[in-house]
């Protein structure tokens, strides 16, 4: 019985809880991505319908060693590319969104996920 | 950015806001639990004919009573009652049509005839009806064979070249409702889709007054030079903005184009992002439509034409 | 008389066979999954290894070359103006007589062969080929995209040359020369984009260190983003409308586009990168 116990303990320990860290939750990410139609401008994996040829494509973005070509790669900074690109480069042909914090937050947690 | 209001599924026969679309899901349920029955007694009879002990049965009486009578007394009844729903569901047109709608390669095209004054009104891929109130619809197509299916308001209506077909559209409540083209007209028949929005007679008449004034000036500078650059790559070629020198007719109008819900015939929803979207990159996420995509425009110039789009409420 | 009937293995010599080669295959992937070979440049290879890479080394080297015929070496302008390009190019990682390379070239395993007993061993055609196409997995770059024909072949003369200097003439014809720069060919008259020379050129600016290339086998990169795709894109470094025009601009001058970027200037030339986009559009199905 304890044996049991302990068997069903260990296996419940190992299933994958949804991936959580403090700072996103990358499958709400990939809500967010699909309600905010993302993929009209990127070809991004695993998300419907995304096969926009605007932006660049996401693939591997989690791999990704610079943000926008111009900054080393930062959680923040992502999240704030996310919302407001333009913010950070005047010249950008991707527009502010409105995407919340919270959403930027899990949307960049899907992307950094993509390896 | 617009979401269509979901709180009833889209888009479902089965769910019917419409006298009309009432029938037919009426002579649907009858057909579903009718041949349902006779399903299950025709299934009954077989188990009970293999299980049962043997025995002897009238078999000439079972073929015509079971194969004959009762199937021709059943499907002329089926016949007479789908031939009442039908002539309940046929349009004599009685005066004039409230809207026209055009069938084109992949969008619809919308145009009203009882604005105020006369005015103009031509939109896209989006219709508004007054709750209560019967609004006869003149279906007709620019090219190719499309279908009007509103599920939930109405039964298909095809839109065949050369000809004109009537429908009414009699919504019995307030909502969205979401219909698609029904006739495969090409690769993207996929996504030709279309809403129907019925709101209260005093809503719907301030709405129609919206949609027939011109184009909004645009506010300020930034919105200026997104009007200029939209002139500048010739969108008026294909494009009407009322109220600008745009005046082209192969492409949906856009006086009002920020006030609707989707883009591209419901491929996107409507917002700065999407626009930029669709006018940079239509022909990646709907291959083959009638638009290309536009690759003229800096990064900076197409969010300011997107931005002046949506300005254009 | 009948022939005699073959006699297949039996069960047992067909099980003992596939053990073998199982765990033949299972000893091979060991040995390169474990790590346990040295892969330093500080100890030698074993000398088993280094027979194999040796051997296929040169029969290869022999084989592309076979078909060469090199053009009259014997001139001297040739000679003096392989000199300069030596110097400029070769010394560093080969010496010349009585001079020593520099670090880079004393710290390569294989080390850079001293180019006089390479005159020695090697044909003409050869050397030339090497110079211009490099060697896997050495240190010794392809210099055929940086220099000419006529400057390849000036290398090899001065090359075969060299076993006839002293220490002192080598150091003579430096100081003649001064510090007069080789003249390099003038470039090939401008012509169309070449997809196959393109896909050599995004190779030979290093393009796959930073970014995935269709195409092409190596490590993956994601420095930059990938250029699967990109010319069906619409934006080049998300601003500049996806041209032809615009893509040549943005490989010869990412500066010129977005000041802060981290995409350097590579100095690709006019006309290698427009063979790079005839590449990149060629293995493109819709690109604009």
């Amino acid at each position: 019985m304890r044996f049991l116990a302990l068997f069903v303990a260990v296996c419940a320990a190992g299933c994958s809880a949804p991936e959580r860290n403090a700072a996103g939750d990358a499958s709400a990410g990939r809500v967010a991505i699909e309600r905010h139609q993302c993929g009209a401008c990127h070809v991004i994996p695993d998300i419907v319908d995304a096969r926009g040829d605007v932006g660049p494509p996401l693939a591997d973005y989690g791999r990704r060693v610079y943000l926008a070509g111009k900054f080393p790669q930062d959680p923040a900074l992502l999240e704030r590319w996310i919302r407001d690109a333009p913010s950070l480069e005047p010249r950008t042909a991707m527009p502010r969104t409105d995407v919340t914090e919270r959403e930027a937050r899990d949307i960049a947690a899907y992307l950094r996920r993509l390896r | 950015m617009m979401h269509a209001d979901l709180s009833r599924l889209p888009q479902s026969a089965l769910d019917p806001a419409s006298d009309p679309a009432w029938l037919i899901h009426q002579l649907g349920l009858v057909l579903y639990i009718g041949t349902g029955a006779i399903f299950v007694l025709v299934m009954a009879l077989v188990l009970y004919g293999v299980l049962s002990p043997p025995r002897r049965v009238d078999a000439r009486a079972w073929v015509i009573g079971g194969g004959i009578v009762f199937p021709v007394a059943v499907l002329t009844a089926l016949f007479l009652y789908a031939l009442h729903v039908g002539h309940a569901l046929s349009v004599a047109p009685a005066r004039a049509a409230d809207i026209e709608v055009t069938g084109r390669m992949w969008w619809w095209d919308v145009r009203y005839n009882d604005a105020p004054s006369g005015a103009a009104v031509a939109l896209a891929n989006e219709l508004y009806i007054p709750v209560g109130r019967p609004v006869e619809v003149a279906l007709r197509t620019r090219d190719v064979i499309h279908s009007f299916w509103v599920p939930a308001l109405a039964g298909k209506v095809d839109m065949i070249p050369g000809r004109t077909n009537r429908l009414v559209l009699h919504a019995r409540e307030a909502g969205t409702f979401r219909g698609q083209c029904a006739e495969y007209c090409g690769m993207q028949h996929a996504w030709m889709a279309l809403h129907v929005v019925a709101v209260p007679e005093n809503e719907y008449r301030a709405w129609l007054e919206r949609q027939a004034a011109p184009a909004r000036e645009p506010d300020d500078a930034r919105l200026r030079r997104g009007r200029d650059l939209l002139l500048r790559e010739n969108c008026d070629t294909c494009h009407t903005i009322r109220g600008t020198r745009a005046a082209g007719t192969l492409g949906p109008d856009l006086t009002h184009v920020g006030s609707r819900s989707s883009l591209g015939a419901g491929r996107l929803d409507n917002s700065v992002a999407t626009l930029a979207a669709w006018i940079a990159g239509s022909q990646s996420i709907k291959p083959g439509n009638l638009m290309p995509s536009y690759t003229a425009y800096s990064g900076e110039e197409l969010r300011l034409v997107a931005a002046y789009l949506a300005s254009l409420k | 008389m009948r022939p005699a009937r073959l006699k297949l293995p039996g069960k047992r010599a067909l099980a003992v066979i596939v053990s073998i080669v199982l765990l033949s295959v299972a000893a091979g992937l060991a040995a390169i999954f474990s790590g346990i070979y040295d892969v330093s440049a500080v100890r030698q290879h074993t000398a088993p290894v280094f027979w194999i890479l040796e051997a296929t080394m040169r029969s290869g080297v022999r084989r592309q070359a076979s078909g060469i015929e090199p053009p009259p070496l014997a001139d001297p302008e040739l000679v003096r103006r392989g000199f300069l390009l030596h110097r400029e190019s070769c010394l560093q990682c080969h010496g010349a007589p009585g001079v020593s390379p520099h670090d880079v070239g004393k710290a390569l395993l294989p080390a850079p062969n001293n180019l006089v007993q390479t005159a020695l061993e090697w044909k003409a055609a050869e050397i030339y080929w090497v110079t211009k196409s490099g060697l896997k997995m050495t240190g010794m770059p392809a210099w055929g995209m940086r220099y000419s024909d006529e400057d390849l072949w000036a290398i090899v003369a001065f090359v075969k040359h060299m076993p006839r200097l002293t220490a002192r003439a080598y150091a003579e014809m430096g100081e003649r020369a001064g510090t007069e720069a080789a003249k390099t060919e003038p470039a090939e008259a401008a012509r169309a984009g070449d997809p196959a020379n393109g896909k050599y050129a995004l190779q030979q600016y290093a393009c796959t260190t930073c970014h995935l290339v269709p195409g092409m086998v190596t490590g993956a990169s994601h420095v930059g983003p990938s250029l699967h795709g990109i010319a069906r894109r619409t934006f080049l470094a998300g601003r500049l409308p996806n041209t032809r025009e615009n893509m040549v601009r943005w490989i010869r001058d990412p500066k010129s586009v977005s000041l802060a970027t981290l995409m350097p200037d590579l100095g690709v030339t006019e006309q290698h990168a427009r063979d790079m986009v005839a590449y990149l559009h060629s293995v493109e199905k819709g690109a604009r």
